[in-house]
């Protein structure tokens, strides 16, 4: 791809101002304050569009830097480039209120859309961030950004030699564990859902579990009552045995007494009724004498029966008592029994939604998948990078060799774009080269990586003031590299140390004064 | 004679535990129960046999008693019980102690006994389970005997660790009919001769299609044995085929229509399947709460050309990618495939 003509219609100081540019090299002279940097921001703003901060942040934005001076309603300008053998006018209007944008392509008239990766496509898949760090070298700003280290990574892993998109791998990782953290939620969710349908299961287990103890205790209390009643029976059964004895034993000495009063009195009242009487029937001497005998036997019967009866009572309560703790213990056995298998059952659900639970969810192939993802992607990855680090490095280093006229042999490069240098003896480590060195190094790996990432149509580089720090050798020394390059720079420069350069070494390049191009196109 | 031949009712489980009709069809599997004894009594049947598991745990004293009153109420059937591997005897077991009505045989023991039953001039064989787990064939040495007309095996098993059924050795056996218990889902081995009846409602998300019992008519010269559809609900499988066009909505709208055709009382499992459109992701959960679904099975993939892809992206991250897991059955793999190329085609595009 290549720049071809600016149009500022009205951008900063600038007004209705043009600048054309050459092939290979071109030389933008131009005095302190005379518009170099803007330019830059131009070139910048044009490609990848300006949006202005909001709030106190916009004070010191790009936008309000070069808003016109005169007429901010016309903040706007024209970008012709070169991108794929075709030729392509790129207009913008920067004006807050007005922002617009329009892309046709002059070679076949055709109008393009901005929106769609149109745009993104002509300009080689250059992002922003990759541009700052890579083609467009700013003053003072040799030393890349931390994003370059990620955007190498995402360019290495997106890199085919001719790449149409972009991949943003930070984006892809982060895609991939959100989606995991989002199933892992989703399955701590029904998880959980679970859990609590387990421990209900389980409360309820142990519940009927208490049941059944206070059902045993209960029974143990009524089983030590039962014997303590049947002790007490017994005791009380002796005790009526002994008195049931004792009342036979007193009967019995009664009994010898009686017997003499009952044949005195049946003796008497038989000689009674004889004397008195004078009774001849033998059928009621007979009855008379048997009404006497029952008399007598009831008599002897309730002698005997006076102190039993007391006991016996007593007894009759007892057997009650008994009987009915035994029902009780009865009916607790059966209870415990019950409950028992109650638990039993309860028992075998618990453990069969366990193991329902415990079972593999769908949702966990789902992560394992995402992990599988995020590990493969990493591997990959690293392994691209592992691969093209190894191009980077050689082609770094064959830059800083040759800028630095041999001095340092090589550049030793980690994952995240630390650096070490190799001269021929010994190796430093890029905090121990002077502030120049240092430049070098950085521009040596900003060239090797657009060298690297855009093999096919490559980006205009575009350097702003960058060789402040250079000593004449080693300027020389980039020139010469410059000047071999095949694609088109531009450096802009405040001094005539590079033009002199350039003629000595008889370089061709293109010259562009600023202060004579204003007024070039005043007319 | 006429033989109504049932297994696994499983009376008190919880179908489905943790969902929203678990309870309702603990009660539906009893309610089935009692329709069923109606049934018998209707079909005026001199025998009912029960090849285990009429119980999906230890039963209590108060659920026997529901059976066995239920049981009374067809006096001129004779019952057969046996205990399957989840209702089987233990020291516990109310089955041995119960006292069951005058028309209910329990085959109780733990190997094969023979019953004979004079006044219906039949034989039954048959034994329970003792523990949950039987890994011999109890029913290898059985063989018909005796002098009455009609010899009849319950068995409960079939599977590895439930008394494995060598089919031919039941054929030879000669009995006039072997009723199964044990494997839910109704098969018939041995036209007319052995089958398993199935459960008489289906008891869980595995037990997809219809279920009842088995009629069987036994004459002197020939036994005909047909299945009888019974249950009150089914558990049926949705299939739908996702097209790269298929909104969550239609998705939705096809569900609710497909379970008005397919009967609101049946639960459904709804599976997936087909390509999806890249970007859409259809939400399982809005699926489920359409009611009465079970569960929903996303089989579906991203409508991604791998084959495009790969020669797109040849020799970058995203080619080296497909072609690494293209290809595999594996369902990590698939998943990786899918969720990686998702990834990284999102993170080009938003560039």
């Amino acid at each position: 791809m290549k720049l071809k003509e600016l149009n500022l219609k009205n951008f900063g100081k600038f007004h209705n101002q043009t600048i054309r540019f050459g092939e290979g090299l071109n030389l933008i002279f131009g005095e302190n304050e005379s518009g170099k940097s803007t330019i830059h921001t131009f070139i910048r703003s044009m490609l990848f569009g300006m949006k202005k901060q909001r709030g106190r942040a916009s004070r010191h934005d790009c936008y309000s830097r070069y808003e016109p001076w005169e007429n901010p309603a016309h903040y706007a300008g024209t970008l012709r480039f070169v991108s794929g053998g075709k030729v392509f006018r790129l207009t913008r209007n920067f004006y807050r209120n007005e922002m617009s944008e329009q892309l046709v392509c002059e070679s076949d008239g055709e109008w393009l859309s901005i929106e769609d990766i149109n745009l993104n496509i002509l300009l080689g898949g250059i992002s922003e961030n990759i541009y700052d760090n890579t083609v467009s070298v700013g003053q003072l700003k040799s030393v890349t950004d931390e994003g370059l280290a990620i955007e190498l990574k995402n360019y290495i892993a997106n890199y085919q030699g001719n790449v149409d998109g972009m991949l943003d791998l930070k984006t892809a990782m982060e895609h991939l564990k959100n989606k995991r953290k989002e199933l892992e939620q989703r399955l701590r969710g029904k998880r959980e859902k679970q859990e609590l349908k387990k421990r209900k299961l389980y409360y309820k287990m142990e519940y009927v579990q208490q049941e059944c103890k206070t059902l045993e205790e209960n029974l143990k209390m009524e089983k030590e009552q039962l014997k303590q009643e049947i002790f007490h029976r017994d005791i009380l059964y002796k005790k009526m045995q002994k008195a049931l004895k004792e009342s036979i034993k007193q009967f019995s000495s009664k009994w010898v007494r009686s017997v003499g009063i009952f044949t005195i009195v049946s003796f008497l009242t038989f000689l009674a009724m004889l004397l008195f009487f004078q009774v001849s029937s033998l059928i009621i001497r007979i009855g008379c004498i048997l009404f006497i005998l029952v008399l007598l036997c009831l008599v002897v019967y309730d002698l005997k029966n006076r102190k039993r009866s007391v006991i016996a009572e007593e007894m009759d309560e007892f057997s009650e008592k008994i009987r009915k703790l035994q029902w009780n213990v009865e009916y607790l056995q059966q209870e415990i029994f019950g409950k028992k298998t109650v638990v039993e059952n309860l028992e075998q659900e618990y453990q069969e939604f366990c193991l329902l639970c415990n079972g593999k969810d769908s949702l966990e192939t789902d992560i394992a998948g995402v992990n599988l993802a995020l590990e493969t992607i990493v591997r990959f990855s690293s392994d691209m990078q592992t691969k093209l680090g190894a191009r980077l490095k050689n082609r770094m280093s064959e830059i800083l060799f040759q800028i630095t006229e041999g001095k340092y042999l090589s550049v030793f490069l980690d994952n995240d774009l630390k650096m070490k240098l190799h001269t021929k003896n010994y190796y430093v480590s890029l905090s121990q080269v002077s502030r120049g060195t240092m430049e070098q190094v950085y521009f040596a790996l900003r060239m090797a990586i657009a060298d690297i990432l855009y093999v096919e149509d490559p980006f205009p580089i575009l350097l702003d003031d960058v060789f402040v720090m250079y000593d004449d050798r080693r300027l020389r020394q980039v020139m010469r590299w410059l000047g071999a390059l095949k694609r088109q720079v531009l450096v802009f420069t405040c001094q005539r140390r590079e033009e002199k350069l350039l003629l000595r070494l008889q370089i061709p390049f293109h010259k562009i004064t600023l202060g004579q191009a204003m007024r070039n196109t005043g007319e | 004679m006429k033989i109504i031949h049932t297994a696994d009712i499983h009376l008190g489980v919880s179908p489905d535990l943790g969902y929203p009709w678990s309870k309702k069809r603990k009660e539906d599997i009893w309610n089935t129960w009692k329709r069923f004894i109606e049934r018998v009594k209707l079909e005026k049947a001199d025998l009912l046999l029960v090849s285990g598991d009429l119980f999906h745990r230890q039963p209590l004293v108060w659920e026997l008693k529901e059976v066995n009153y239920l049981f009374s109420t067809i006096p001129d059937t004779t019952v057969v019980l046996i205990a399957g591997n989840h209702d089987y005897i233990n020291k516990r077991s109310y089955y041995p102690k119960f006292t069951w009505n005058k028309n209910v045989i329990g085959l109780w023991d733990r190997e094969c006994v023979r019953v004979s039953i004079p006044k219906k001039n039949v034989c039954v064989y048959g034994c329970s389970y003792y523990s949950h787990e039987v890994t011999d064939d109890l029913y290898q040495n059985v063989r018909p005997s005796g002098r009455e007309a009609f010899h009849i095996l319950l068995a409960h098993g079939g599977d590895e660790k439930h008394s494995p059924v060598n089919r031919d050795e039941l054929v030879e056996a000669g009995f006039q009919y072997v009723a199964l218990g044990h494997i839910h889902k109704p098969q018939i081995l041995v036209k007319n001769k052995i089958a398993f009846s199935g459960a008489l409602e289906p008891i869980g998300r595995n037990d997809i299609g219809p279920h009842g019992f088995i009629k069987v008519v036994c004459t002197q010269d020939e036994t005909l044995a047909e299945f009888v559809p019974f249950s009150s609900c089914l558990y049926l499988d949705l299939n739908f085929d996702v097209k790269e066009k298929t909104t969550q909505f239609e998705l939705e709208e096809w569900i609710h229509k497909a379970i008005l055709e397919n009967g609101e009382e049946n639960i459904y499992r709804v599976r997936l399947r087909g390509f999806r459109d890249v970007k859409t992701e259809f939400s399982a959960r809005r699926l489920e709460q359409s009611g009465n679904v079970l569960e929903v099975v996303d089989e579906t993939h991203p409508a991604y050309n791998f084959t495009e892809l790969s020669q797109i992206y040849e020799g970058g991250l995203i080619g080296k990618y497909v072609d690494y897991f293209a290809g595999s059955d594996d369902s990590v793999r698939k998943k990786a495939l899918f969720y990686g190329i998702e990834a990284l085609l999102d993170a080009k595009r938003e560039l």
